[in-house]
């Protein structure tokens, strides 16, 4: 599942940023394949249920694209990704929408941990 | 199959096993305390960072429970469990909660005074302090926004020690288990086996004999142990307590009564710099509405402010440039919701089914709407709706329903505070061990962690469980030496 998987989750990552960062595309961008590197390891630590349900939820989401775009998640544009996470968040279906929230919120968290950790290594309160 | 054999086996070594460990090691017993994280200094990595979450958080901080809403729970994996990455806010719970356990749950010999003797040893022995260089920006504005609606709020105390430095400065260390109670145990004569976990206890009778557990190296190899003991005391914390015990077959009553402080969280922007992370957590609560509803202030560092702003907040990017301006504050209520923790088959985490009650739900959207008017009060000018479809609000009214209209499908709830899965007690239709923490069904198991709390103390626990494991420990003592 692994290799089939890190493709999804990278262009998952792409298509978040892009939109928290107000962006058409994020060549040169920093910290984007760190991010989606983290976000794969926090689905290969979370408890087995949930990380799984995500990775096969993640593939699900992947082909199902196909019935919004024509294409996989991963091989359609921008604007085509976007609209297929739109759907997901907006979905009926608590698991849909607690998929779109993971990605989401944990991409975010994970991408400005990677900028903070470089630009302002300030002191957190020490322990 | 390696082997280990003692006379007293503490299991997890969080606030309660810390507390087990110490008084039975310093009492004369031969202790091994076995715990399934690693040993690192409190000030290994920095406070709510992601290098954190990876060292020292279970599951690296994501786990969930299922229901109609999931929550997200945090548990610690490491020497000194969640002390090691708590805020320390430290409270005595209020004396009519005592009297309430005491009378619903039939505790025997559970004087308030008693008890609140035993918390003044507590805040003695670890020291507990409020902040000699006064309060952070972000508390003395919650504090304002607190004192402009009438409402009662203070500065908490914290596990915490300052000191000054030659140059004038304050210096400060978190006093977490690896820096008090542990240090205390090891010197006191405890083995500790890091790296560790139990994964079932095996019985005779009402007789535990020995525990079936693997450890793990530093280096990844797994070994199979199996540990001797005359006396076992489970403390793995709410959740994994009720696992280990279920999984060896003990399961009446176990497990059936987790309960949790249900938070919910969003950020907000002032006109005047407000977030300083060199502050760490603003620890100003608002008492006004305890046990109930407590509404504070959160760790505000950037990657947490991120998170906490919606796609839906204009100019999002802009405005987190200006981050010394934006703060994120929580309201955490005392749930009434009872979950399940369950083992799976084959896997090794278990299912943890948690349902969080309409009248939690309201007391959520109440807080949230009072937390709101309190940080329009302290200034705010935007407050960035936790709803996943929500806008941004510029004023308190824009949430006057939401106890009505809370949309529940579009919340994010977490959860630091789990406790209740094996509440303490005399009355053997909801209490699975007995007044002094020993199982009812069994003849040499001790529970000593935050499943014995009968129900929400309805404060930040760790106080509470430190002092009713030393309560309970002491007797067992009492009882067990000459
Ligand atoms: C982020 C966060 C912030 C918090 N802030 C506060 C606060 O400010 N004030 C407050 O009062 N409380 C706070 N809490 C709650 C408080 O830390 C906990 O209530 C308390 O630590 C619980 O103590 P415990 O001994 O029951 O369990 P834990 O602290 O969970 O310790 C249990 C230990 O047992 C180990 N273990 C589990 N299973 C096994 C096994 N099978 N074999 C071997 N070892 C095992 C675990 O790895 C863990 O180290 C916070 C918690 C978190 C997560």
């Amino acid at each position: 599942m692994r290799p089939r998987v890190r493709p999804v989750i990278d262009s998952l990552v792409d298509t978040v940023l892009c939109a928290e960062l107000g962006r058409e595309e994020l060549s040169g961008e920093r910290f984007v394949d760190e991010t989606a590197a983290m976000l794969h390891h926090k689905l290969e630590h979370m408890p087995e249920l949930f990380g799984l349900g995500m990775l096969g939820v993640t593939l699900a989401f992947d082909t199902t694209a196909r019935a919004r775009g024509g294409r996989p998640f991963r091989k359609q544009d921008l604007a085509g990704r976007q609209r297929c996470l739109d759907a997901w968040k907006r979905s009926p279906i608590g698991l849909f929408r607690s998929f779109t929230q993971f990605y989401e919120k944990m991409g975010t968290f994970v991408y400005y941990s990677h900028v903070e950790e470089a630009d302002a290594p300030h002191g957190h309160e020490v322990s | 199959m390696a082997r280990l054999d003692c006379d007293v086996l503490v299991v997890g070594s969080g606030p309660g096993g810390a507390m087990t460990s110490t008084l039975l090691s310093e009492a004369g017993f031969d202790v091994l305390m076995v715990e399934e994280g690693r040993h690192h200094s409190v000030d290994s990595s920095k406070s709510y960072t992601l290098e954190e979450m990876n060292q020292k958080y279970r599951n690296g901080g994501l786990t969930s429970t299922l229901g109609n809403v999931n929550v997200t729970y945090i548990e610690g994996k490491c020497v000194g469990g969640a002390s090691e990455i708590n805020a320390a806010l430290y409270h005595r719970p209020l004396a009519e909660t005592l009297e309430t356990w005491r009378r619903d749950f039939q505790i025997d010999d559970f004087e308030v005074q008693d008890l609140m003797d035993q918390f003044e040893t507590i805040e003695g022995e670890l020291g507990v302090s409020t902040r000699p260089m006064g309060e952070s920006p972000a508390s003395q504005l919650f504090a304002r926004g607190a004192e402009t609606l009438g409402w009662k709020s203070r500065e908490i105390q914290r596990f915490w020690k300052y000191s000054k430095t030659p140059e004038g400065g304050w210096r400060s260390r978190r006093q977490s288990m690896t820096e008090t109670l542990i240090p205390r145990s090891l010197a006191a004569g405890t083995r500790l086996e890091t790296g560790v976990r139990v994964h079932r206890i095996h019985f005779q009778g009402e007789h535990a004999l020995y525990a079936e557990a693997e450890r793990t190296t530093e280096d990844g190899r797994k070994q199979r142990l199996r540990i001797g003991f005359n006396k076992l005391f489970v403390c793995a914390g709410a959740v994994q307590t009720p696992l280990v015990l279920r999984r060896s077959g003990v399961t009446h009553g176990v497990g059936d009564t987790l309960q949790m402080h249900p938070m919910i969280r969003f950020a907000a922007r002032f006109p005047e710099p407000m977030n300083d992370p060199t502050w760490g957590v603003p620890v100003h609560q608002v008492e006004q509405f305890k046990p109930a509803i407590t509404l504070g202030c959160s760790h505000s560092s950037i990657p947490h402010v991120a998170m906490w702003m919606n796609r839906l907040v204009p100019d999002k990017v802009a405005r987190l440039e200006e981050w010394p301006h934006l703060g994120v504050f929580y309201v955490a209520v005392a749930g009434k919701g009872m979950g399940k923790v369950r083992p799976l088959p084959v896997f090794k985490h278990p299912l943890v089914r948690h349902p969080v009650l309409p009248e939690d739900l309201n007391l959520l959207g109440e807080g949230l709407s009072r937390l709101a008017e309190l940080v329009f009060a302290a200034g705010a000018t935007e407050v960035y709706s936790p709803f996943e479809h929500g806008e941004t609000i510029t004023h308190p009214s824009a949430w006057d329903d939401l106890p009505q209209t809370l949309p529940s499908d579009q919340i994010s709830v977490s959860t630091i505070h789990l406790f209740s899965s094996l509440p303490m007690g005399e009355d053997l239709a909801r209490c699975t061990v007995d007044s002094h923490g020993k199982l009812h069904s069994k003849s040499n198991v001790w529970i000593q962690d935050a499943s014995v709390l009968p129900t929400s103390p309805g404060v930040n626990p760790q106080g509470t469980i430190l002092t009713l494991v030393r309560r309970n420990v002491q007797r067992f003592i009492d009882q067990h030496t000459g």
